[in-house]
């Protein structure tokens, strides 16, 4: 290694990656704070309540509580705060449920199948254009489109899981780029522009997208506005989402999937269907992101060929891997981050900003941020996949097991509980080698608080 | 593995013949889509000279960027997506040498290849080595990451405004010459030569010099070569100037058609990697070859004013077929995976 010769010298290895852990950590903290500042003000209110209410629960309740408390929380957080957002708050809230579907669906073929997939705008895309075109054209029902679309997305996974069986990865990684760029400008072909409408884009604002229901118009205060709504629906979708993802990376198929993953010949011997498991997983995830692509189109309330282009895929591959292979909050991290990131990019710091040599730049650095977002953008991921190569979500289960979190905080489970608590854990996490601790065997430390 | 010179048997002329007939199943392929949408569009798609010719010239272009990323696959087993922005910022380089600097262009063209060959250098040691055994997603980001900082520096400092470049070549009598009875523009011919001669001298580079020989022997067993007493570190680092050398001079003959800015090369580079997919990733002929074919799909589907709007998916399902069929590309050979 050429890196270590210089750097041996002042530092063992140990003592760098604390540092590195101690400048990630001090980065994200400033990015925190960034993303913090920015907020409506309720949601800033509602943020330093949760987070008073998650010290308090940890530092009083017992510990078996933490799960049941920590849901609870969270429930009641997301309840209440949109109640209380503006609407351009509660659009952006949605914007990031949206995102966070598409995220888990890419993140489930990337992290659980190890199959690469450059092209998920597309599947987005076939499902927004069904959604587009059965209820504008055809008055179905916003949710029964939704659902038609998201299968016919699923079809195409299928479509793409085929040659997934034969391609190795480069191959896969362009032929997915391909269907990226294949796809969605075919919604500005002249020869279907009676059902895509061309490069104007289909508009949805008819009363078969989902309306609020009568019950919540009549509410004691106030009727349910429809911003509200919508962020509740695509909250809820989540929800749904998430769990399902969960559940299924338990189930028989989830695990063969990642068998199949960690060693194509080991799964071969345990008699395991190579083929048929990629397919599988392809289908599965097209299926979850058809259903993004559905709600992209909710959120939006539009269908445009423009939305769905290889930025797109390009963007939801950078938030998994940003936030964490193989893992739902990992997923949720990445597509809060680089959403926030896309639509703030102002209120980066400067070079200018830069202590000491900052202010010796000539002056047009000033506008650096607006200009060149890119270079963020871009930094950030070449710095994580150097740095913290499993992304953050990855990175943060990697603290958890390290000692240095004991240090910090004390044995798990504090004193007395601990002997009873470990017990239930340990016999849990069965099967996970702990002496490796990659961002795979994860999720599962993730509920355990 | 030696063969006697000279004695031509049939297991060779086979082999050629395959070889010849795998390089123009796209050319098949794209027959039978077309043929199949004459018949469903009562279609107005033809195989035209000039769209042949026009399409080669174009190709070259992609071609040689094809032929970059080929260089940088064998080398490192890296898919650099960064390429194109990379020889963007050093056409950049030649622009402002040109109109800043008051440089002749083929001093600029050089000055620039001195410029691209530091920065893919400089690029590999920094970014590259640290995540040298890394997966392939973690090697795609990498690149990707790349593209965007190298894409908003060049925006930031040039600023998005088209920018002009004339190829001396360009400047010389008629704009266009005559071919095979086709008219190409002089700008397209001047690309497909300095292709040429840019291949000729990666040709000649890798099979007639010593530092090619080691370049070849690290990329294809780093360990062996390493106990041979070749650098492979340095080799490795060569190679990424070479390619970023190559896809400089794609991005300098790739200006004066297309105009220059900061967006100008993204476009080509997915014609590239569909080039280079296309032709396999491990085999520089099949790059340029690819290249080729990418040009000459796009021409005459462009031809097609049924088909013009949506000549870019086409070109793309075409790329998508050839790939269900042969999973490696034309030429590429299998890839052997250790366990």
């Amino acid at each position: 290694m050429p890196t270590s010769g210089i750097a041996g010298l002042i530092m063992s290895r140990r003592g760098r990656s604390t540092l590195i852990g101690v400048i990630a950590g001090l980065v994200g903290l400033l990015f925190v704070y960034l993303f913090f500042k920015q907020q409506p003000r309720p949601l800033q209110t509602g943020m330093v309540l949760g987070l008073i209410y998650f010290v308090a629960v940890i530092l009083v309740a017992p510990r078996r509580y933490f799960r049941l408390l920590a849901l609870l929380g969270t429930a009641v957080f997301f309840l209440v705060v949109p109640m209380f957002m503006p609407k351009f708050g509660n659009d952006i809230l949605t914007d990031y449920g949206v995102y966070i579907l598409a995220a888990i669906s890419l993140n489930m073929l990337i992290g659980m199948t190890g199959e690469i997939s450059l092209g998920h705008g597309a599947l987005l895309a076939i499902a927004a254009y069904t959604v587009g075109i059965m209820v504008s054209q055809h008055q179905v029902s916003f949710y029964e489109s939704a659902l038609v679309g998201a299968l016919l997305a699923a079809a195409v996974g299928f479509l793409l899981g085929v040659p997934a069986v034969r391609l190795a990865g480069p191959y896969l990684a362009i032929a997915t780029l391909a269907l990226a760029l294949a796809l969605p400008p075919l919604g500005k072909w002249s020869k279907i522009d009676k059902w895509t409408l061309g490069s104007q884009g289909i508009q949805l604002r008819t009363k078969l997208m989902p309306q609020v229901p009568g019950p919540l118009q009549h509410l004691p205060h106030r009727a349910l506005s429809s911003d509200e709504f919508r962020f509740f629906l695509t909250a809820v979708m989540v929800v749904l989402v998430g769990v399902l993802v969960w559940n299924f990376r338990r189930s028989r198929t989830g695990r063969a999937l990642i068998a199949v993953r960690d060693s194509e010949p080991a799964a071969q011997v345990v008699g395991l269907n190579l083929a048929q498991h990629k397919v599988i997983g392809f289908m599965f995830s097209a299926f979850i992101a058809g259903i993004s692509g559905a709600f992209l189109a909710y959120q939006l309330s539009s269908v445009h060929p423009d939305t769905f282009g290889l930025n797109l895929s390009i963007v939801i591959l950078a938030m998994i891997v940003i936030g964490g292979l193989d893992s739902i909050l990992g997923s949720i991290i990445g597509a809060v981050a680089l959403r926030w990131l896309t639509l703030n990019t102002s209120t980066l710091p400067a070079p200018t900003d830069v202590p000491l040599f900052g202010s010796h730049l000539p002056a047009q650095f000033k506008t650096f941020p607006t200009y060149a977002a890119g270079v963020y953008f871009g930094l950030a991921l070449i710095l994580i996949m150097i740095f913290l190569p499993a992304g953050i979500a990855g990175a943060y289960y990697r603290f958890m097991r390290s000692p240095y979190r004991e240090r910090l905080f004390g044995r798990r489970g504090r004193a007395a509980p601990a002997a009873v608590d470990e017990l239930p854990a340990a016999g849990d996490s069965g099967g996970a080698a702990p002496a490796t601790p990659t961002a795979r065997d994860v999720p599962r430390e993730a509920t355990r608080g | 593995m030696v063969r006697a010179r000279g004695s031509l048997n049939a297991d060779q002329v086979l082999r050629w013949l395959t070889q010849a007939l795998l390089i123009v199943s796209p050319l098949i392929v794209l027959y039978l889509v077309l043929a199949a949408m004459k018949w469903i569009f009562n279609g107005d798609v033809t195989f035209d000279r000039q769209y042949i010719v026009q399409g080669i010239g174009q190709g070259s272009v992609y071609g040689a960027l094809a032929l970059a990323l080929v260089l940088i696959y064998r080398s490192t087993d890296v898919i650099n997506f960064a390429q194109g922005e990379m020889a963007m910022f050093c056409t950049f380089i030649s622009w402002a040498l040109i109109t800043q600097a008051h440089w002749g262009w083929y001093a600029a063209l050089i000055g620039t290849l001195v410029f691209s060959a530091l920065f893919g250098a400089i690029i590999q040691r920094v970014v590259i080595t640290p995540i040298e055994n890394a997966p392939l997603l973690t090697i795609v980001i990498v690149t990707l990451g790349l593209f965007q900082v190298v894409n908003s520096f060049a925006i930031f400092i040039w600023q998005a405004q088209p920018k002009s470049i004339v190829a001396p070549y360009a400047k010389v009598g008629a704009k266009s010459v005559s071919v095979f009875g086709a008219s190409v523009g002089r700008t397209y011919v001047g690309a497909l030569a300095i292709t040429l001669i840019v291949m000729g001298l990666v040709y000649v580079f890798f099979n007639y010099t010593k530092l090619g020989l080691a370049s070849r022997a690290s990329a294809q067993n780093p360990v062996a070569s390493r106990l041979c007493g070749v650098p492979v570190g340095i080799m490795l680092t060569i190679g990424w100037a070479l390619a970023a050398m190559v896809g400089a001079t794609a991005g300098v003959v790739a200006a004066p058609i297309s105009g220059l800015d900061p967006t100008f090369m993204q476009g080509l580079l997915l014609y590239a990697f569909a080039a280079a997919v296309l032709g396999g990733l491990d085999s520089p002929v099949g790059a340029v070859l690819g290249g080729f074919l990418i040009g000459i799909i796009q021409n005459v589907v462009g031809g097609s004013a049924l088909l013009k709007d949506i000549k870019d998916p086409v070109a793309f399902i075409v790329i998508l077929i050839v790939l269900m069929v042969r999973p490696t590309g034309l030429l590429g050979s299998k890839t052997v995976k250790k366990v």
